[in-house]
């Protein structure tokens, strides 16, 4: 019962953000002083004032905010997303065509960061105050603060134009069709905008993780363990992982949405044709059912992302799980 | 001791592997792009990216065939001759086109090409306006098919710019269209059939070799979408053939490339409001603010045609490319610009001074009772090259005493102030309607971006008027280029520049510049109009 209760809340509570988000994205888009129609046909077009009724009409630009608005939900929630003006294409094909190449990116970026910060974070409060562990803490201070586009150019003119050891854009090779790229391909092109997206995410991972460890190193039962005379490296398998692993997972997973904010500068940066130049795009033509549309998407994501830390804790820690039944 | 600095070493190497190292080993044998021997890979700007390839809706509306032919295609001296249309005739009251078809053409799929499918085209285009915002055919009342290779099209009224309209609509075949799937994938009769098409990323097409013109010589070609900085640097590491440039970057030099000026019809303007300050009401029953103190007098418009120095401006704006400009370009049928000659700064100065106009002040901008010979110029935020056009006009007209102020805003701000400022703009399309939009005063506050000068004369608007409804089109063409004539004088819109198309080519590609066609208003994607004609030596 208490599961049920716990589901019902979650449900109500996202279709509560995902309400407000769309009503949020379409009064900034209202707002915006961008003007449809001359993102549609272009400041030097001769269409007849006929023509431009008529693409009015069909794109419903004249209709009032509330009306558009109303429409444009009724039909959501009878899963019409409606069609992009600036894709000419159901928003619900751009949409899924898109989130392929940028689920794959978030993906990886997201594992690389991970796994990376908290390696990065237990060997640097393992070795708390050696060299190692202030050239740790420098550098994810210093990607913490790093923009992520400044990174990606950094990243693309060493790694792609200097050096030449990755492609400088787009997710699969030039001038090959569908059936000839491999996955192989597609993750050699994935790597630099994964690199540069993990970025975002290592610093404070690692951070976190090394300020977890320093403090469990401190407690009484690392004490006792040392007392017994264990090696530092058995007191990080045996307590610091066990005891770390659960803040960082939770953690990591919490980071899903500053990952999707970081993914519009990254694909920019990359030409890399995922959700965050649709994004660009819908914005620039005031596509009101496109960006609707991803913002309801990442919406969703990002709320996935929660509520599985959420889950992951009660699952992974019981005396987490006692709280929340009682609570209940 | 020795086991734990190993262990850190290890995570450290397993982030440097992971950022750098492991695909690395691959990089040698992975290397791509390059001309292979008949295929070449393109970066021709950002046209085509976020649409439908789908000619039914407005996709390579240009006046040249690439994957469908229009009736009708532009010529290298920009008149019109029939490509899938063997003639046409317009009847004498100018409401009636007959077009007789080409016989024996076939489209990729195999099927034939006939009166049908136009038809097909036409009817699915005036019923889906909405979806084309390109090919505006308001205007047909009626298609029909006389027989399998004639048709016929009815207009609701005379309108002579109509066969424009022909050239830049793709024939889709009837009996195999789809609307989803033309999409990535259209089916034409064209010299090039798409093979893949990834929206945002690449187009990937292949020769036709049936085209009923003599197939292409390359058998593949790649577009690709990126930004202009990464394209460059594509090019600079050699996997790129054709790379369109900023003229920023025409001076540079790359290994293997050379850079090609292409001649285009694009120029750009500034209009200078011709009324005097006031309020009025547009269509819609809005207030409106008109009219400029300064551009209003005619000494001031005289004054910055004849005094700014063009060769200087491009100089300073755009590096030297491009080409000064006093109307449309002669390489259009109808284009009829002044001879005339600019950096006449003493003259100019006269000029303003018998207007009254004269510096009391000192501060260096002239004045006339207690108004400034000032007036804002506006550009759009997204186009740097229309700013710093806007910035080096400035410039120049500083030296005769007229201030101009540049601002940078969004399209929705610019229209707001288009009717009592100055705006940079810029149009090159082959029909001559657009003229009619500028200069007409039916366009003024009827209609957005048309004749925001608030321009009025009488016989411009009857020779125009003239120009539209009749049935000859050489007619049309000497009522055109007569309108341009008369209001050259009045100077409601100040000519700047002829912009040329830069691009890096590949020594051993030859993109056949003799039957390029003058490149209309579009960033970079006309280079491709002659891509049939393309060799690689």
């Amino acid at each position: 019962m208490p599961r049920a209760r716990f589901l019902g809340k979650a449900v109500f509570r996202m279709l509560t953000l995902l309400a407000a988000v769309s009503v949020l994205s379409f009064i900034l888009l209202t707002l915006s002083p961008v003007d449809p129609m001359t993102a549609y046909i272009g400041s030097d077009s001769t269409l007849s004032q006929e023509a431009r009724e008529e693409i009015a009409e069909h794109w419903g630009l004249n209709d009032a905010p509330v009306k558009r608005f109303t429409a444009w939900a009724g039909n959501f929630l009878r899963g019409d997303w409606g069609s992009s003006i600036t894709y000419k294409k159901p928003v619900r094909d751009v949409i899924l065509e898109r989130f392929q190449y940028s689920i794959a990116l978030i993906f990886l970026a997201w594992a690389l960061s991970g796994v990376l910060g908290y390696a990065l974070g237990m060997a640097s409060a393992a070795k708390r105050g050696t060299l190692i562990d202030k050239a740790v803490k420098t550098c994810c201070l210093a990607m913490q603060s790093a923009p992520t586009f400044w990174v990606g150019l950094l990243v693309l003119s060493l790694f792609a134009v200097k050096l030449g050891w990755f492609p400088i854009g787009l997710a699969a090779p030039m001038g090959k069709t569908a059936a000839e790229v491999d996955v192989a391909d597609r993750i050699y092109h994935m790597a630099l905008p994964a690199l540069t997206l993990s970025v975002l995410g290592t610093g404070k991972i690692t951070l976190y993780t090394r300020q977890k460890f320093i403090e469990i190193q401190s407690s009484n039962f690392i004490l006792y363990a040392r007392a017994r005379g264990e090696s530092a490296w058995e007191i990080l398998l045996r307590h610091g992982i066990r005891n770390t692993l659960l803040p960082a997972v939770t953690l990591q997973f919490a980071s899903f949405s500053e990952l999707f904010g970081g993914i519009a500068l990254a694909e920019t940066v990359f030409s890399y044709p995922g959700l965050g130049s649709a994004v660009t795009a819908a914005g620039l033509n005031a596509d009101v059912p496109l960006l609707l549309g991803i913002a309801v998407c990442s919406a969703l994501f990002v709320f996935a992302g929660n509520l599985m830390a959420n889950v992951l804790y009660i699952a992974l820690d019981p005396r987490i799980g006692e709280d929340v039944r009682h609570e209940m | 001791m020795k086991r734990k600095i190993a262990s850190i070493l290890l995570c450290l190497a397993i982030y440097g592997l992971a950022a750098c190292g492991a695909p690395a080993g691959q990089a040698g044998e992975r290397a791509e792009g390059g001309a292979a021997e008949d295929s070449i890979i393109c970066y021709v700007g950002h046209t085509f990216w976020d649409s439908s390839l789908d000619p039914v809706k407005g996709a390579f509306s240009y006046g040249w065939g690439f994957t469908n032919n229009a009736l009708l295609k532009v010529q290298p001296d920009s008149s019109y001759v029939g490509d899938l249309a063997d003639s046409w005739e317009i009847s004498e009251d100018a409401r009636t086109y007959t077009f007789k078809l080409k016989e024996g053409i076939s489209f990729h799929d195999g099927s034939a090409f006939t009166a049908e499918d136009v038809v097909f085209t036409y009817e699915t285009v005036k019923e889906e306006q909405g979806n084309n915002e390109k090919v505006d055919l308001s205007r047909m009342s009626a298609i029909e098919a006389v027989d399998e290779h004639t048709v016929r099209i009815t207009l609701s009224e005379p309108y002579s710019p109509f066969l424009d309209a022909t050239a830049a609509l793709g024939i889709v075949p009837k009996s195999s269209y789809d609307s989803r799937a033309f999409d990535e994938m259209p089916i034409g009769t064209g010299p090039w059939k798409a093979v893949q098409y990834d929206p945002g990323q690449q187009l990937i097409v292949e020769a036709n070799e049936g085209y009923y013109d003599g197939a292409a010589k390359i058998r593949r070609v790649t577009f690709v979408n990126m930004d202009n900085e990464a394209a460059f640097s594509n090019a600079r590491s050699g996997q790129m053939d054709i790379v369109m440039v900023q003229p920023a970057y025409a001076a540079e030099e790359i290994k293997g490339m050379h850079i090609e000026k292409l001649e285009t019809m694009d120029v750009r303007n500034i209009s200078l409001p011709c009324r005097p300050e006031q309020t009025m009401e547009n269509a819609r029953g809005e207030a409106v603010e008109v009219g400029n103190s300064a551009t209003s007098d005619i000494a001031v418009r005289e004054a910055l045609n004849i005094g700014i120095d063009r060769e200087q401006i491009i100089e300073d704006a755009f590096n030297g490319v491009g080409m000064p400009a006093y109307g449309f370009t002669s390489n259009l049928e109808w284009g009829n610009a002044p001879v005339m000659e600019d950096k006449r700064a003493e003259e100019a100065k006269k000029i303003l001074e018998e207007a009254g106009w004269t510096d009391e002040d000192g501060d260096g901008v002239r004045e006339k009772s207690g108004v400034r010979c000032a007036f804002e110029v506006y550009t759009p935020s997204d186009e740097k090259d229309r700013y710093q056009l806007a910035v080096a006009t400035a410039q120049s007209a500083k030296e005769l005493g007229i201030e101009i102020t540049v601002k940078e805003t969004t399209w929705d701000e610019i229209t707001k102030a288009s009717y009592r400022a100055g705006v940079v703009w810029g149009f090159g399309q082959f029909d001559p309607s657009v003229l009619h939009q500028l200069f007409s005063s039916d366009t003024f506050l009827t209609t957005e971006y048309g004749n925001t000068a608030g321009y009025e004369n009488a016989q411009v608007d009857a020779l125009m008027g003239e120009a539209l409804l009749t049935d000859d089109h050489g007619e049309a063409v000497a009522k055109w280029k007569e309108a341009q004539e008369i209001y050259a004088n009045d100077i409601p819109y100040l000519y700047l520049v002829n912009i040329e198309h830069c691009y890096l080519i590949k020594d051993n590609v030859d993109i056949s510049v003799e039957t390029q066609i003058p490149h209309p208003h579009g960033h970079g994607l006309p280079i491709i109009c002659n891509m049939k004609d393309w060799t690689i030596r």
